[in-house]
């Protein structure tokens, strides 16, 4: 029975940390960006949901496009403004631009909202489903299916409509895209953008399960890296799969060796993934 | 490419270094306490060149190795070792686990090697948070220095200086080696670079273990003169991150450029904003954004535009330099 819920902790885990990674690999299979300031946009979107919640009172599920409006924008002036400037140049300029842009939002963040933990806590918050004795926290399945249907959703929107069918060709060839009259400026814009909202949305849900605070962004950025690297880039399943494995590594790797070390083992599995297969358990070649 | 320095820049070296030396017996404590955290992130900066700037790999692993290398002192001073022969031992440590985990990583490019990079730095954390030898996340204690402020000021500034002139002086003699020029062949394309004969893996390790000396010791310095370490102190990323940014505001790829960056980033920042020490990461951030928007190839390469072109065209040179990369 111990093994069951476990079990049902990791795929609910790894839904949302699903949802968390896949803007990041968004952002870094069509434009080469490791984009730093994605767990920002993470931890943003979460303090808008907070906001919303605890000055309006706004339902928690409610505000998840206010969050993913507001961090579109940002992120579209972030890459119109700053970082098209740079995104030919050798990749560890983006990297490292990204980097200095995060450090100044974390602190301007931890000025504003303080560095306290909060946590959204609505009055459903309590409740529990179970069956067969496993136990289900109501909020964790809304998250895991909200999660999912997110990045269903991005799916969806990269393969049936203009917009992604430009992305995706941008990312193939941006030669041929740009000949083809694809505004190359403009699509990177709005990739980093959806990238952000997809992120934020993901922030917002991970406030309501879980606790956030201005620097927590860097938790949910090595998540994404690690996320990203075992399931490797250029695929919206590289994510799930990505995340679902860390989701059970971690768990039962707690189990086994202890909570202290549970972050170390997804380090550890990043490091072995690289090692065996570069680029990514379910990864294209050509992506790496 | 890297001609061997005339005497003036020998003469000018030398002269740097005395004034260094001679530096603590003009100015008080906090001055040389100033100078002696110049003088680490100098080391850190340099140090990066090694991998990041000639052979073109760039590491985050900075942050892992001073951490490292100021837990083996720790731990080693606390079982008894002299000072300087656990800064020894802390190299070599580093040096090793550079070397084993060189031959997996260096295979990697790009984003990948990067991530790897920050992995590793981010594991050892992790490690230390979680090991008893190392305290956990309680932190570490290491046993005082004897002896009075003006001393131990003084002992720590040369010992870090020490470390610094090392660092520098190896890294003239490899760039005027062929090792130099096989890290410069690998950076600018390493398949011609292998079909040429350079030893593409060897090198990239030699790259790799060079990087890790220096902040060992650095690292060991620095845990002497704190007395306590904890693991999020060391293995932070941001000593990664400004060893980084000071190799691209000096230059990168030059011998000089790391050292220029990291005088002029840490001194201007304690002049401009020193009040404002709860800001100083943002301050950090937008100097980044900055450097890396309008001074990609480093001051170095602009004060060379300008001096041939006059200052006149100082604007003209910055504008060039943030659209040759746009979309």
């Amino acid at each position: 029975m111990v093994y069951g819920q476990i079990l049902i902790n990791s795929i609910l885990l790894g839904g949302i940390y699903a949802s968390i990674a896949v803007g990041f690999s968004l952002v870094w299979g069509v434009m080469n960006i490791l984009n730093i300031l994605h767990g920002t946009f993470l931890m943003l979107g979460g303090y808008v949901t907070f906001w919303m919640f605890k000055l309006y009172g706004v339902d928690p599920f409610l505000s998840l496009p206010l969050s993913a409006v507001c961090m579109f924008c940002a992120g579209y002036v972030a890459q119109r403004g700053l970082i098209n400037k740079i995104v030919r140049a050798p990749m560890f300029m983006s990297l490292i631009l990204t980097f200095g842009l995060q450090l100044l939002v974390v602190r301007l963040a931890i000025y504003f909202f303080t560095g306290d933990f909060r946590s959204v806590q609505p009055s459903y918050a309590g409740f529990s489903i179970s069956f067969m004795g496993l136990s289900v926290p109501f909020v964790r399945i809304s998250i895991f299916v909200l999660g999912v249907l997110l990045t269903s959703i991005l799916f969806w929107f990269m393969g049936r409509t203009r917009t992604g069918r430009a992305i995706r060709a941008t990312r193939m060839d941006l030669d041929s895209a740009q000949l083809m009259g694809v505004d190359i400026g403009r699509i990177y814009a709005i990739t980093y953008g959806i990238g952000a909202a997809v992120a934020a949305t993901s922030g917002s849900l991970v406030s309501v399960g879980f606790a956030i605070s201005p620097v927590s962004d860097v938790e949910f950025l090595s998540k994404s890296f690690i996320i990203c690297t075992i399931g490797g880039l250029g695929n919206i399943t590289g994510a799930l799969a990505g995340g679902l494995i860390l989701g059970l590594a971690e768990n039962f790797g707690a189990l086994y060796l202890g909570p202290g070390l549970q972050n170390a083992i997804g380090y550890v599995l990043l490091i072995l993934v690289l090692f065996i297969k570069p680029s990514g358990l379910l990864g294209r070649k050509g992506f790496e | 490419m890297f001609r061997p320095w005339s005497h003036i820049q020998w003469f000018g070296m030398g002269a740097g270094v005395l004034a260094l030396i001679l530096l603590p017996s003009f100015v008080e404590n906090d001055e040389i306490r100033k100078w002696m955290d110049i003088l680490m992130v100098a080391i850190l900066a340099v140090s990066w060149n090694f991998i990041g700037g000639l052979t073109g790999y760039p590491s985050f692993a900075s942050a892992a190795f001073f951490g490292l290398g100021a837990y083996t002192t720790a731990i080693l001073m606390n079982a008894g070792f002299n000072f300087f022969i656990t800064l020894g031992i802390g190299a070599c440590l580093c040096a090793l686990v550079a070397l084993a985990l060189g031959v997996p990583i260096l295979r990697l490019r790009g984003h990948y090697f990067a991530i790897a990079t920050f992995g590793v730095a981010e594991f050892f954390r992790e490690l230390a948070d979680n090991l008893r030898i190392t305290g956990g996340g309680d932190g570490i204690n290491l046993p005082q220095i004897t002896g009075g402020p003006d001393y131990f000021t003084r002992f720590f500034y040369f010992s870090m200086l020490g470390v610094a002139v090392l660092a520098v002086l190896t890294q003239y003699f490899v760039t005027r080696h062929r090792l130099g020029y096989g890290f410069v062949a690998i950076r600018e394309n390493e398949d011609a670079a292998a079909m040429t004969g350079v030893d593409t893996t060897k090198y990239k390790i030699i790259a790799f273990v060079l990087s890790s000396i220096f902040p060992a010791m650095g690292g060991g310095v620095y845990a002497y003169r704190a007395a306590f370490l904890e693991p999020i102190d060391v293995f932070d990323v941001l000593f990664s991150i400004k060893a980084i940014v000071m190799s691209m505001l000096g230059g990168v790829g030059t011998v000089m450029g790391p050292l220029v960056g990291a005088v002029m980033m840490e001194y201007l920042s304690d002049y401009l904003w020193g009040a404002f020490t709860e800001f100083h990461s943002a301050f950090l951030g937008i100097i980044i954004v900055l450097v890396v928007l309008f001074i990609p190839r480093g001051l170095m390469a602009v004060s060379q535009e300008v001096k041939s072109r006059g200052w006149g065209s100082l604007g003209i040179i910055l504008k060039s330099n943030i659209q040759r990369f746009k979309v």
